[in-house]
């Protein structure tokens, strides 16, 4: 049994100019230890649906519809607000995007290291400040014992966002949401992190959802990869399979306009026209669309819905496609074309 | 690379003439029609806007009114409630003693001679202790509300706009000067200030004579004095902040020069939050009057403000009989009047704020 | 080949609070052919955005000059001269007035030269925005009315319409979604070519900077440590430096650097002696035997190239 079972979950916001849908669909399942990512841009709905499933979301705007969030069993979306915070922390860990945001400026790094802690352990206080030390020493921070002492506007931003997960992981939770966790840091320090990220899942076992816009990023790190595009997830699958022989056609678009180091410099990047629709005005068929290179008539007039891509795919010879679920009727000529020319 | 059109060619084509003159017709959307739109449309504004016009209103006409003088007194013994206009609609006793007028009022007044004759209506709101007609206290009291109010509102927006500006755009040094005089200013404590001006000032001259500076001028002085310093802050950090916009220095990369760069960027990206301000400082103004004259400092008899409606209308609640109407009704004209200034000031600053964009 | 652009050893300082002095940028010399394209990479505290400010007369240098076409080139310019280095910025949203249409800030520049009448300015401003790929109609609109591809296109018109010679562009990709990127990138290079632009292009961004400039130059902690043409950089960087930022760069079907670069960049307030790498370079076990900690390496050109590094200049036998 996964260890997170996200099912049909459907997010709308209430706004001045009335309701706009956030998220239409979004499912995923995360195995224990297993790192899964989810991969879009801003106004795919990507943020909103991993707060939603810990019901992080505040519920006067924001309004979940429907949808089941099954962690090991339990319906988290129909705990008791009691009972979800002690899951909120325990079991589930969070590390979001500013580290500068989400940590107290007025109080010390210990002081909130070890009021995570102590909400969810009577200890003494002088144990919980000795697993804080021990808990900044494992994520690489150095000389940890006076650090604690340190608030954070008086460290570098990586080092910040290390000490978030630091306080995310201080609890042993068995899932770990990493909301856009390296965006804002250097690309050295991006490395940094993702090397810490995987060290502790080795050693602790989390399981780790791993929300981003980058393609690359994930590739190397994250076993199976949810694409979202307008609010739904359109295409899932092993991250090797997905990223070598994408289904979707915003997938391929997406792999094929954003420059590499080895990209070809030969010739216009190929891009991918028009800009994210707005959630304010959603279209009938599908999402992408105005913007697809592979439409026919049948898309603009209803939304296609996740599948499993059938393993019998022409002109995919030897190429896997297990396990890959994609919402869209074009599919197999996706499949087939090539992502680089 | 080697067609690279010449220098003066590179937007030279004719079509674009064309489409210019056809959008020459099209003028953008001004951004104050849409903030008047806006504003029309909350009916929070709408109300409040209707009540501060319907004052003011009334503060210029009310000598045209058929209402008995502010200051007329007649001493029976007790404060009269509120009667129903309609028993007793018109009387006979007609009361001209306004006090001193200006020829505007007196005017007016004669212009109401002519009309009504020697009528007036009736207490609509009752008369205090001495007989004096608490409605036409209200409506005269408000034209002193509206005085100090629109003097503060012309001194934040000379003084405190031009200040804040300046130290806003001067170098550190001079900035620091400004500031910290504003600071000291703002903390003086006001009161005490109005006290010592007032015996200051009327103390007896050296060659004996005694002056008298009414406390009006000095509560005035003082008024002018430091309404003008919160604008003065709010101005400042706006134009602190705008001086490192990018625009502003997109601007600065284009040669912009700094007498540019203020009436183009700074003036038009400032003005929103001084309206902003105003209306939401004018209540405290006004509540500090009111305050002054409650403890005496301010207006004088026989001038009336509603503050000194609001020290006579305390002193009219006794454990003995309770002459509501007294403290009521000031207390209402004053509230609605602040209230209606709070929402103002709120649907201002949601009108004119451009990045919530509406469909 | 005289250069259009001539940087000859930079330094910018700012005072800090406390009494010291922060190191923004020091000794940066570079220069830029007219039409060439030169990238400026590094990470948060290099110096690379103080540079592009600076050479764009934002910044009064504390010590140095910059050279336009051989003339000192700085705040003080007067406006032909400033006209003809344009820049723009890293927020679309930010660096257009948000009370005035977009067409009217791509007039400003030509009403500040009060050139020709409003009816061919306008004219102007719209051939601008069309050059650009926008509909001159959308010159009505204000900057929330947008998109952020929009705004950035329209930031890129406003610099064109004075017909500039060197564009800078402080990383005029990174706050764009990752869909839209693509046409802006695309869009600066054609115009590049259509109009015969330099560019000097600031951007952490190395697979963006890759495709845009010839020559890239790396900074760190204020300083040039490596300048190669694009060809060389990318394939064969030579400074340990370069080396660790392109090996930690997110690659498809290649697992993120196995042994990424350990510390943090110094402050710039206390840059470390000598090499102000040499804390955190993995080749540490030459450094001790060197001089790395000593003395601070001098920029060295190989032919196209520099590099300041002196374990890497040792091993230089490679064209």
């Amino acid at each position: 049994m996964s260890l997170l079972e996200v099912r049909n979950l459907r997010v709308s916001f209430a706004t001045p100019r009335g309701t706009v849908q956030a998220v239409e669909n979004f499912g995923v399942s995360i195995d224990a230890g297993e790192t899964v990512a989810l991969v879009g841009e801003s106004g795919s709905g990507k943020s909103v649906s991993a707060l939603a499933l810990a019901r992080l979301l505040p519920t006067p705007p924001a309004r979940i519809e429907t949808g089941e969030v099954l962690l090991a069993g339990r319906d988290l979306l129909q705990l008791p607000e009691r009972e979800l915070e002690r899951v909120r922390g325990k079991e589930l860990g969070f590390v979001f995007q500013d580290p500068t945001s989400s940590l107290h400026p007025l109080m010390t790094i210990g002081e909130q290291l070890e009021e995570a802690i102590l909400v969810h352990q009577r200890i003494p206080r002088v144990t919980a400040r000795q697993r804080a030390e021990w808990a900044l020493a494992e994520v690489g921070i150095a000389d940890p014992k006076s650090r604690l002492a340190a608030f954070p506007h008086q460290l570098s931003g990586g080092m910040r966002q290390r000490a978030m997960i630091a306080m995310a992981l201080v609890t042993r939770p068995k899932l770990l949401i990493a909301d856009e966790p390296t965006t804002a840091l250097d690309v050295t320090v991006q490395a940094q992190l993702v090397a810490l990220l995987q060290k502790l899942q080795r050693e602790h076992g989390t399981a780790i959802l791993l929300i981003t816009h980058d393609l690359a990023l994930v590739s190397g790190f994250a076993r199976r990869t949810h694409v979202m595009y307008a609010g739904s997830v359109v295409e899932s699958g092993l991250t090797s399979e997905l990223v070598a022989r994408p289904a979707h056609p915003y997938t391929r678009a997406l792999l094929r306009s954003v420059p590499s180091l080895s990209t070809s410099l030969a010739g216009a990047l190929p891009v991918i026209s028009g800009a994210p629709p707005d959630p304010a005005h959603p279209s009938i068929g599908c999402a992408f669309a105005p913007r697809c290179e592979f439409t026919v008539d049948s898309c603009r007039e209803r939304r296609p819905a996740l599948v499993p891509l059938s393993a019998s795919v022409p002109g995919a010879a030897g190429v896997r496609v297990q396990s890959r679920r994609v919402a869209c009727t074009e599919s197999e000529r996706v499949v087939a074309a090539e992502v680089r020319s | 690379m080697s067609s690279s059109p010449r220098k003066g060619e590179w937007f030279g084509d004719a079509t674009f003439e064309r489409v210019a003159e056809q959008l020459a017709g099209e003028q953008a959307p001004s951004l104050w029609a849409d903030v008047r739109r806006r504003l029309a449309a909350r009916a929070s504004a709408r109300w409040s806007l209707r009540w501060l016009l319907a004052l003011v209103l009334a503060s210029l006409i009310v000598p045209l009114l058929p209402l008995p003088s502010p200051a007329a007194m007649a001493l029976d013994k007790q404060p009269k409630p509120p009667m129903a206009p309609w028993v007793e609609p018109f009387n006979e006793r007609f009361e001209p003693f306004y006090g001193e007028l200006n020829p505007l009022d007196r005017a007016l007044v004669s212009v109401r001679q002519r009309a009504f004759g020697k009528k007036q209506t009736g207490p609509w709101l009752g008369t205090d202790a001495k007989g004096r007609d608490t409605l036409a206290r209200i409506l005269w009291g408000s034209r002193t509300s509206l005085l100090v109010a629109l003097f503060a509102a012309l001194t934040s927006l000379t003084i405190g706009v031009a200040w804040g500006a300046i130290a806003g755009l001067a170098r550190s040094r001079i900035d620091n000067a400004m500031m910290r005089t504003v600071d000291v200013l703002q903390s003086l404590p006001t009161i005490f200030l109005v006290i010592f001006l007032l015996s200051f000032l009327n103390a007896p001259s050296p060659s004996g004579a005694a002056r008298s500076v009414s406390r009006e001028t000095v509560f005035f002085l003082v008024i002018g004095a430091v309404s003008w310093l919160p604008m003065a802050r709010v101005v400042r950090g706006q134009v602190l902040s705008l001086r490192s916009a990018a625009f502003v220095e997109a601007a600065r990369t284009q040669g912009a020069s700094t007498s540019w760069i203020v009436r183009a960027h700074i003036v038009p990206n400032v003005l929103p939050i001084v309206l902003v301000y105003l209306t939401l400082t004018l209540p405290s103004v006004i509540l500090y009057e009111a305050f002054l004259s409650f403890l005496g400092l301010g207006v004088e008899a026989p001038k009336v403000s509603w503050g000194v409606l609001a020290a006579d209308g305390a002193e009219a609640i006794s454990p003995l009989a309770t002459f509501w109407w007294l403290p009521l009704g000031p207390a209402l004209a004053m509230g609605a009047t602040l209230l209606a200034l709070g929402l103002l000031g709120d649907a201002l600053r949601d009108a004119l704020d451009v990045k919530r964009g509406e469909a | 080949m005289s250069a259009l652009l001539k940087v000859e050893n930079l330094c910018v300082r700012f005072p800090a609070r406390d009494g010291r002095t922060v190191h923004a940028v020091e000794d940066v010399s570079l220069s830029i052919p007219a039409g060439g394209a030169l990238g400026l990479v590094g990470e948060s505290g290099s110096g690379k955005s103080t540079t592009a400010r600076a050479i764009a007369g934002l910044q009064a240098p504390s010590a140095g000059r910059v050279l336009l076409d051989g003339e000192p080139f700085g705040p003080d310019s007067a406006r032909s001269a400033r006209q003809r280095v344009q820049m723009v910025f890293q927020d679309p949203q930010g660096s257009l007035d948000p009370r005035r249409p977009v067409g009217w800030s791509v007039e400003e520049p030509l009403a500040l030269q009060d050139a020709g009448t409003a009816m061919t300015r306008r004219a102007r401003a719209l051939a601008a925005l069309d050059a650009c790929g926008l509909d001159p109609r959308l010159a009505l609109r204000y900057p929330h009315e947008l998109s952020g591809g929009q705004r950035q296109r329209v930031a890129i018109a406003r610099a064109l319409v004075v017909e500039p010679e060197l564009v800078i562009l402080d990383e005029p990709t990174s706050a764009l979604d990752v869909s839209v990127r693509a046409q802006v990138v695309n869009l600066l290079c054609d115009l590049r070519q259509r109009f015969g632009l330099a560019y000097l292009f600031v951007s952490h961004d190395l697979a963006v900077v890759r495709r845009v400039c010839e020559d890239v130059a790396v900074m760190y902690l204020g300083r040039i440590v490596e300048r190669a043409p694009r060809s060389e950089l990318f394939t064969s960087p030579r400074h340990p430096y370069t080396r660790a930022l392109l090996a930690a760069v997110p690659e498809i079907g290649r697992d993120l650097a196995l042994a990424p670069l350990a510390g943090e960049p110094a402050s710039p307030l206390a840059p470390p002696s000598g090499c102000a790498f040499h804390p955190r370079c993995p080749r540490r076990a030459e450094v001790s035997a060197n001089r790395c900690s000593l003395e601070l390496p001098a920029l060295e050109e190989h032919g196209s190239a520099a590099l300041a590094c002196h374990l890497a200049a040792q091993s230089v036998t490679r064209p």
